[in-house]
């Protein structure tokens, strides 16, 4: 399986503050990855590094084997990106920015634009800055799909909106998927959200990826360990332990296990998806640094 | 991006080309009066002619009557610095608003995308400014003809140095929204660059940027240049060599216009004894006019046209 997008070594450093470094990822075609991780911990600097706002200070990053710095027409048309706060011409009408995406993309379809905007219930006649911030959001991400693209990365489409327009937004992006097969890049805070679209998931923090994988093979391969009060020793030599908290009579473990658990003093339990992104998010210590190898084995 | 471009900046286009109209609705009625009373009043045969007292008084009154389109055309001098801050808006406002983000990412390249942003802004420019000097050169055509087109009022108008001083507004406008990002004091920056660029250049470059001439006579019997339509730098009583002689006089009227240079003779007549006063004028000849005209504008608009490349060159290479 070929990756959709690709990283070696990548790094952006901004004064003496590393946003992005040394990143590998490998993020196969087909996929959906959603991209998590604390403010400024890097989501949006390895997106604009995808489509080419900015470059790399160290490192390499290809979006469908192409750089996009150096060869924008290879990469441009095959990307749909909406950018944070999805910004468009508030002067625009929704059919003059229609016609914005018809004239700068060879690969436009009309119809698709025509029949999202009706889908949405907007009117062609209306201006982009008198609508909502969920209605710009979905202007945009139209802007995006009727490019027909093969990647679409979306950097917190959903951060300003509210609940209701977050999952019509995140209906749109499904849909898309499911028709189209396209392979997208989500970075969020809202984790309930992506678990319900993503099949893939990337946890960055402090410029650092924490743990790259198909979810899946996350939710299988992390544990929650709860027995008497005790330090994680025994297991900590087996297995990564993300977390450790403790009460007067009893250590709780979210452990990281290679293989099973095989220890009669804890009780093992199933964790759920948002505990372990907020696990790693928590976690000071030695990075659970992964191979690349670990997503492209979907 | 054609379009894109076109959709983005027409409105500014269409506010400067108002203000344009505006202007000639005024111009063009109070051009073809003042022409016509030029013609009938014979006024183009005073030109040159000193002696006659007749002529002088005439030529004045016509000055003064027509002050008030010579003040038009002072304020319309501001036309090229407000077309260019508004014809530089739509490119600082993509990157304020962060819409360049959007155009960046549609399948054309960044240069493509500065291209068109830039090129359009120009070219607009070049028009609105193209049709102030048409409209200056036609519509001051008498008050040029008798007073010469060195003043201000004519000379920022007419030839090409409009479009020196809008390029150089856009240049300052456009460089500091591709470093900033802000609009609005990028803009208003540019403004105060600009006024200060103007007032910089019109009281104390522009009458340096060719050595003036010196030119000394007798003031008794002898006449002194025609310097009507001249821009007179300084005029003072002299001795024969050109060396000013301390005295109490002062010129009666501007020397800078060149309106009043015939009363100042008359003026400095009385003061004068005898046969050893001589009087020295420096000052650049108005057959000078388009050798000014190309030197500012390779200077005024050469810095523009650097700060539009350094904005081109910043934006490709460093925004993101």
């Amino acid at each position: 399986m070929t990756a959709a997008l690709e990283t070696r070594a990548l790094g952006k450093r901004y004064g003496s503050n590393w946003a992005l470094h040394e990143c590998d990822l490998a993020i196969p075609e087909g996929s959906v990855t959603a991209l998590v991780g604390p403010n400024g911990a890097g989501k949006t600097t390895l997106l604009q590094l995808a489509v080419g706002l900015i470059a790399p200070t160290t490192g390499t990053i290809e979006v469908l084997g192409h750089d996009a710095r150096a060869e924008p027409l290879h990469v441009l048309p095959h990307v749909g990106f909406v950018a944070q706060d999805h910004p468009l011409p508030r002067r625009f009408t929704i059919a003059e920015t229609l016609k914005l995406g018809r004239e700068l993309n060879p690969t436009w379809d009309d119809a698709l634009a025509e029949r999202r905007i009706a889908e949405l219930g907007l009117s062609r006649r209306q201006r982009v800055g008198t609508l909502s911030g969920g209605q710009q959001a979905q202007v945009a991400l139209t802007l995006a799909l009727a490019k027909r693209p093969k990647v679409l990365l979306l950097d917190e489409p959903v951060a300003s909106l509210d609940p209701l327009a977050r999952r019509e937004f995140l209906s749109g992006v499904l849909q898309a998927v499911t028709e189209s097969g396209i392979t997208v890049v989500l970075s969020s805070h809202i984790i309930a959200d992506l678990e319900r679209i993503c099949d893939h998931l990337i946890i960055l923090s402090r410029g650092r990826t924490q743990l790259v994988g198909a979810i899946e093979d996350i939710l299988a391969g992390h544990r929650l360990l709860t027995g008497p009060r005790t330090s994680p020793g025994g297991v900590a030599r087996v297995h990564d332990v993300i977390r450790e908290s403790h009460t007067e009579r009893q250590t709780t473990l979210l452990v990281r296990a290679n293989g099973h658990v095989y220890d009669a003093d804890w009780q093992l339990h199933e964790v759920d998806l948002e505990e372990i992104v907020l696990a790693y998010l928590g976690h000071d210590g030695g990075v659970a640094e992964t191979e690349p190898a670990a997503v492209a084995a979907r | 991006m054609i379009w894109v471009g076109w959709r983005q900046q027409r409105l500014e286009t269409a506010i400067a080309a108002g203000v344009l109209l505006a202007l000639a609705a005024v111009a063009i009625p109070a051009g073809v009066h003042m022409a016509s009373v030029y013609a009938h009043e014979h006024l183009a045969s005073c030109v040159g002619n000193a002696e006659s007292s007749a002529c002088g008084l005439a030529t004045g009154s016509f000055q003064t009557r027509f002050v008030g389109v010579n003040l038009l055309f002072t304020w319309s001098t501001l036309l090229p610095a407000v077309a260019a801050l508004l014809l530089a808006a739509p490119f600082v406002l993509d990157l304020d608003s962060g819409t360049y983000r959007l155009f960046w990412t549609q399948s054309i390249t960044r240069r493509r995308w500065l291209a068109v942003k830039l090129g359009f802004g120009v070219i607009a420019l070049a028009a609105v400014t193209g049709g102030l000097t048409v409209l200056a050169m036609w519509a001051r055509a008498p008050l040029d003809h008798s007073g010469g087109r060195m003043g201000s009022s004519a000379y920022d108008a007419e030839g090409i140095v409009p479009l020196a001083y809008g390029l150089f507004v856009f240049g300052i406008a456009v460089a500091l929204g591709a470093l900033w990002r802000r609009i609005v004091p990028a803009l208003l920056l540019a403004f105060v660059a600009y006024v200060i660029g103007r007032a910089f250049m019109d009281s104390w470059l522009r009458e340096r940027l060719l050595a003036p001439v010196k030119s000394t006579w007798q003031l008794a019997g002898q006449h002194g240049p025609n310097l009507d339509r001249a821009l007179v730098i300084d005029q003072f009583l002299s001795d024969k060599s050109g060396t000013r002689i301390a005295t109490a006089f002062r010129p009666c009227g501007s020397t800078s216009s060149g309106f009043l240079t015939h009363t100042n003779a008359v003026c400095a007549q009385p003061l004068a004894r005898g046969a050893h006063a001589y009087m020295t004028a420096i000052y650049q000849p108005a057959s000078r006019f388009w050798e000014l005209q190309g030197i500012e504008f390779a200077i005024v608009a050469g810095i523009g046209a650097l700060l539009v490349l350094l904005a081109a060159w910043w934006t490709q290479r460093r925004v993101a």
